[in-house]
C-alpha cells in the first residue's frame, strides 16, 4: 500500500484536538507545568504514524492520554469519529477492544506469575469474549502465537515469561495486543528495551501485520532509523509541541524544524558504517 | 529461597507449632482427666498420676494445660484470620481505589495506630463484655491497622507496574486488577504478615485473659494464669506447676509464629538476606595467583600493550552454583587506542569493567586470568595502591553517570576533592585546575558553582567525564556513558568523548550494547557473548569484518537512514 492512498482515505481513525496535559511539580499546585500544549494530529486506518522526539517530550504522555491511563485536562480525542469523554463507559470499554498498547518494557509488562496462555488471553477475559468457552480462547492465543512467530505455539503457550528472551516478551505482549484484532496499535518504544539485533525483527513483524490485517499504527520512537523504516509519516513532538509532521521521507530527506535537523544530526552521527557502505543511500541534506 | 539459618529457624518454628497444633486438636483424646471435674485433693504435687499436680479445687493441671491449648491457638489464629482479612481489604482498596476511600482508611489506621492498644483493648472488651466472640473481635481490631497500612504500600508500587497498566490499557475494570494482577502480587506478603498477627493475637490473648476479661466459660492459658494469679498460687509451691507450664506453652508458641515469620518474611524480602550470606569480605578470594611485581612505568614508545587481559574468569556465586559471567577473555588495549566492546545485555560487559576496577562487588569472584596495566597484575595490588591506581592512571565513567554525583556539593568541589585525592597541591591550585577541566568538557567557569540538580542530563555527563579526567589517567573504562541520555545529547557526549580521546592521547574501553555507536568511536572492536569474546576485529572508519555469524548478525541490524525508495509526489 502506498503513502499517499493511506493519506487520502476518508475519515482518520483516531484524531486528537487540542490535547493540553499538565502535572503537578513536587505536589505543589501552583507551579504546574505543562507537557503536552495544544497537540493536534490525526491517524488513518492503515496508516503507521511515528511519533518521535528525545527523552521528556512528551511522547509517552500522549499515548497513555489515548489509552485512558491519564486524563487530558482539556482537548478530546476522537476514536472512529467518537469523542471518548463523551460516549458511556460501557461504550468506551467496546471501543478500547479495538484499540491496543505494546509498551516499552517487556520485563515489567507481562505479569510474572501467569503462562503465555494466560497473558495472551487476558483481553479476552477483560472483554469476555468467549467466556465459558476454554477450548476456543486457546485457539485463539495460539493464531495470535502464530502471527507474531511464537512457533510453533506449543513451546510457548505454558511458559513463564522469565523463562523467555527479551525478543520473544515483546512478541508476546504484541500477541495480546493483536487477539482482539485492533484497529489500532499504539506502540510506545516497543524496541528501545531490545537488543539490537532484534530491533529490526520485530519492526518488520509489526510491518507484516499491518499489511495482513490493516492495522494502523502510532509508533514512538527516538529512533529514526527505524521510524523511517516503519513510517508512512511522522510528527516530531518537541517540548509538547508538535514542531513538524509530514511523510516520512520528506522529513527525513528535507527535515525543517531546528529540532528535527538536530534529531538527525544525532541521527547520522551514529551511522559512519552506512555512510561508506551505502554512499548513495544516505539522501539527508 | 532461604539462607540455611532461616531455613534451620523456620524448620524449628514450624516443628514447634504442628506440636503445638497437634497437642490441641488430638487434646480431648489425650487428656487423662476431665479438667472441670474435681479428682484428687488440692495442691498435690506433679506425681505420675498427675503428670503437673493439681490445682486448688483439685483439678488437673495436665489435662487444663492440653485443653486450654485449644482455646489460647483458637482465638490467636481467628482473630490473625479477621484481622488479615480486614487488613488485605482495607489495604488493596486504599492502594488502589485511592480517593476518599482511602483518606478515611488511613485516617481510621492513623488514629489506630496512635491509641495505646493496651488500654483500648481493656476499654472495648470492658465495653463490650467478656466472651470469646468479643475476644477475638478486640484483637482483630487492634493487629488489622499496621497491616493495611503496609499492603497499601504495597499496591501503590505494584500498579504502576507495566503489567497492571497494560491490563488498564486493555479495558480491565478495578475488580479485576485486583482479583487477577494485585492480590497475587502481595499473597506472598501476606502470609508472613499473617504469622506475626497470630503471634500477637495469642499474646493479646493471654494479656487480656489475665486480667481477667476472657471468657469464663472456657478455660486457656491466660485464664490459668488468671486464676494461679487470683487464687493463690504464689502462697504456695504450687506456683512451680501451676503457673510455669502455661508460660512455658505461651512462649513456645508465640516462638513459633515468630520463627516461622521470620522464615517467610525473608522469602519476600531478599535484602534480609544478603546480610548473612555476603557479610564476609571475600576479598581475600579476589587474588589469585599473585604475580611479583615490575617497577612500573614503560617507555611510552614501547610495543607492550598499555592493558593487557589474559584469560580473566568471573564467577557469580549463587544459590543453584557458580555462573560465569566471564569466561576466558582475553584482549589488550594500546596506547592512544579505542577499543569498544559491544555485547548484549547479559552478556557480561559491565561484570568486566568491574573485574578491571576491581570494583567486583560479593557475590562476584574473580576465579582466574591476569590483568596487566603498565606491566603490573590489577588482581595483586593491595587496598592502598589500588586507591593510588583508580582514577589516577584508569578512571571510570560509568553507567548511569548522571546520578553519580552528590547532590549537596557544586561540581567544582566534587572535581577538586577528585584532584587533591590523589595530587598534591593547594586548594586554590586545585580550583583552577577544576575549572580547566570544566572548560575542557565544555562547561563555562560560570557553572562552575552549580548544584548537580541544576543542570541537565548532559550537563552533569559532562561533569562526570571532567571527574574522570582529574588526574590524567592514561586509561579510561567507558561503561555505557551515553546510555539513558536524550539522542541529542547522547551525539553531542560522543563528540566530546571522541575529541578528549584524540586530544590527551587516551587509551580507552568503550563499552556498550549499542554497535552503531561502538563503531563511531572505536579503533578496534569485541564482541561479547554469553561472557566470551566472539569477535574482534579492527575499525576502519565506522565499518569492521564480522566473522563470527553472531556479529554478522549484529552488523547487519544497523540502523540505516535512507530513503526507501523514491516516492512520485505531484
Amino acid at each position: 500500500m502506498s503513502v499517499d492512498v493511506i493519506s487520502s482515505q476518508g475519515e482518520p481513525i483516531l484524531q486528537l484536538k487540542e490535547i493540553r496535559k499538565s502535572f503537578d511539580r513536587h505536589g505543589a499546585r501552583l507551579e504546574r507545568s505543562m507537557v503536552l500544549k495544544d497537540v493536534e494530529c490525526f491517524i488513518h486506518r492503515a496508516e503507521v504514524v511515528g511519533l518521535i522526539g528525545g527523552s521528556g517530550t512528551g511522547k509517552s504522555t500522549l499515548a497513555r492520554l489515548i489509552m485512558g491511563l491519564e486524563r487530558q485536562d482539556c482537548g478530546s480525542i476522537l476514536f472512529e469519529g467518537r469523542d471518548l469523554e463523551q460516549v458511556t463507559a460501557r461504550e468506551r470499554q467496546a471501543m478500547r477492544r479495538f484499540m491496543q498498547m505494546v509498551f516499552q518494557d517487556p520485563y515489567d509488562s507481562l505479569a510474572q506469575g501467569l503462562t503465555v496462555e494466560e497473558i495472551v488471553a487476558e483481553p479476552l477475559i477483560i472483554h469476555r469474549i468467549h467466556r465459558y468457552d476454554r477450548k476456543k480462547r486457546r485457539e485463539l492465543v495460539e493464531d495470535a502465537l502464530a502471527e507474531v512467530a511464537l512457533a510453533p505455539s506449543s513451546l510457548f503457550i505454558n511458559r513463564y515469561p522469565h523463562e523467555l528472551s527479551g525478543g520473544q516478551r515483546q512478541r508476546v505482549a504484541l500477541a495480546r495486543a493483536l487477539i482482539l484484532r485492533p484497529r489500532l496499535i499504539i506502540a510506545d518504544e516497543p524496541t528501545s528495551m531490545l537488543d539490537v539485533s532484534l530491533r529490526l525483527e520485530l519492526i518488520d513483524l509489526m510491518k507484516r501485520l499491518r499489511e495482513r490485517h490493516g492495522i494502523a499504527y502510532l509508533y514512538i520512537t527516538h529512533d529514526l532509523a527505524l521510524a523511517h523504516r516503519f513510517c508512512d509519516r511522522l510528527l516530531v513532538l518537541s517540548e509538547g509541541r508538535i514542531v513538524e509532521q509530514g511523510l516520512a521521507n520528506e522529513v527525513i530527506e528535507r527535515p525543517r524544524h531546528p529540532y528535527t535537523r538536530a534529531l538527525m544530526q544525532a541521527a547520522m552521527r551514529f551511522m559512519p558504517a552506512i555512510q561508506s557502505s551505502n554512499p548513495v543511500e544516505l539522501t539527508a541534506k | 529461597m532461604n539462607t540455611p539459618i532461616a531455613r534451620y529457624l523456620g524448620f524449628t518454628g514450624f516443628a514447634i507449632l504442628v506440636f503445638m497444633l497437634l497437642l490441641a486438636i488430638l487434646g480431648p483424646f489425650i487428656v487423662p482427666y476431665d479438667p472441670n471435674e474435681l479428682i484428687a485433693p488440692a495442691f498435690q504435687p506433679p506425681s505420675w498420676s498427675y503428670l503437673l499436680g493439681t490445682n486448688d479445687i483439685g483439678q488437673d493441671i495436665f489435662s487444663e494445660l492440653i485443653m486450654s491449648a485449644r482455646v489460647s491457638l483458637l482465638v490467636g489464629v481467628v482473630s490473625a484470620l479477621i484481622a488479615t482479612l480486614f487488613g488485605v481489604i482495607a489495604g488493596l482498596v486504599a492502594g488502589y481505589f485511592g480517593g476518599w476511600a482511602e483518606t478515611i482508611l488511613m485516617r481510621l489506621v492513623d488514629v489506630k495506630l496512635t491509641l495505646p492498644f493496651l488500654p483500648l483493648m481493656i476499654v472495648v472488651a470492658v465495653f463490650l463484655g467478656p466472651g470469646l466472640i468479643t475476644q477475638i473481635l478486640v484483637i482483630a481490631l487492634v493487629i488489622w491497622a499496621p497491616m493495611a497500612r503496609e499492603l497499601r504500600s504495597q499496591v501503590l508500587t505494584a500498579r504502576r507496574r507495566g503489567f497492571v497498566e497494560a491490563a488498564e490499557a486493555i479495558g480491565a475494570g478495578g475488580r479485576y486488577i485486583l482479583r487477577r494482577h494485585l492480590l497475587p502480587n502481595v499473597t506472598p506478603l501476606i502470609i508472613p504478615q499473617f504469622v506475626r498477627a497470630a503471634n500477637t493475637g495469642i499474646l493479646m490473648e493471654t494479656s487480656l485473659s489475665f486480667l481477667g476479661l476472657g471468657d469464663p466459660t472456657v478455660k486457656s492459658w491466660g485464664m490459668m494464669l488468671f486464676y494461679a494469679n487470683s487464687r493463690s498460687a504464689f502462697l504456695t509451691d504450687a506456683w512451680l506447676w501451676w503457673l510455669l507450664p502455661p508460660g512455658i506453652c505461651i512462649t513456645l508458641s508465640v516462638l513459633s509464629f515468630s520463627l516461622l515469620g521470620y522464615a517467610l518474611e525473608e522469602r519476600v524480602r531478599p535484602r534480609l538476606r544478603t546480610s548473612w550470606r555476603f557479610g564476609a569480605s571475600e576479598r581475600s578470594a579476589n587474588k589469585v595467583r599473585p604475580l611479583k611485581r615490575e617497577p612500573q612505568e614503560q617507555d611510552p614508545e614501547s610495543p607492550e600493550p598499555l592493558l593487557s587481559v589474559q584469560q580473566l574468569s568471573v564467577e557469580y556465586v549463587t544459590a543453584n552454583g557458580a555462573i560465569r559471567a566471564v569466561d576466558s577473555v582475553s584482549f589488550s588495549v594500546r596506547r592512544g587506542e579505542v577499543l569498544g566492546i559491544v555485547g548484549e545485555s547479559g552478556s557480561g560487559k559491565t561484570t568486566m569493567a568491574a573485574a578491571l576496577m576491581q570494583l567486583l562487588k560479593p557475590p562476584g569472584r574473580l576465579t582466574g586470568g591476569r590483568m596487566l596495566f603498565a606491566g603490573n597484575d590489577l588482581a595483586s595490588l593491595d587496598a592502598a595502591e589500588l586507591k593510588r591506581l583508580r582514577n589516577n592512571r584508569i578512571a571510570l565513567i560509568p553507567q548511569a553517570a548522571m546520578n553519580a554525583l552528590n547532590p549537596v556539593y557544586t561540581v567544582q568541589k566534587q572535581l577538586v576533592e577528585a584532584i587533591l585525592a590523589h595530587q598534591k597541591i593547594r586548594r586554590s591550585e586545585a580550583r583552577i585546575r577544576a575549572n580547566h577541566l570544566l572548560q575542557l568538557v565544555g562547561i563555562t567557569p560560570d557553572r562552575a558553582r552549580a548544584y548537580p540538580h541544576e543542570l541537565s542530563g548532559g550537563m552533569r555527563q559532562r561533569v562526570v567525564i571532567a571527574i574522570a579526567l582529574a588526574n590524567n589517567p592514561s586509561l579510561v573504562i567507558a561503561d555505557e556513558p551515553t546510555t539513558g541520555l536524550d539522542v541529542i545529547v547522547q551525539a553531542e557526549i560522543l563528540e566530546l568523548l571522541t575529541d578528549l580521546q584524540s586530544r590527551l592521547e587516551l587509551a580507552m574501553i568503550f563499552i556498550s550494547h549499542d554497535l552503531s555507536v561502538v563503531l563511531s568511536v572505536a579503533d578496534r572492536i569485541a564482541i561479547m557473548l554469553e561472557g566470551k569474546i566472539v569477535d574482534q576485529s579492527s575499525v576502519n572508519s565506522g565499518v569492521f569484518h564480522p566473522n563470527h555469524p553472531y556479529s554478522q548478525r549484529l552488523q547487519a541490524a544497523l540502523p540505516r537512514l535512507k530513503s526507501k525508495h523514491t516516492i512520485p509526489f505531484s
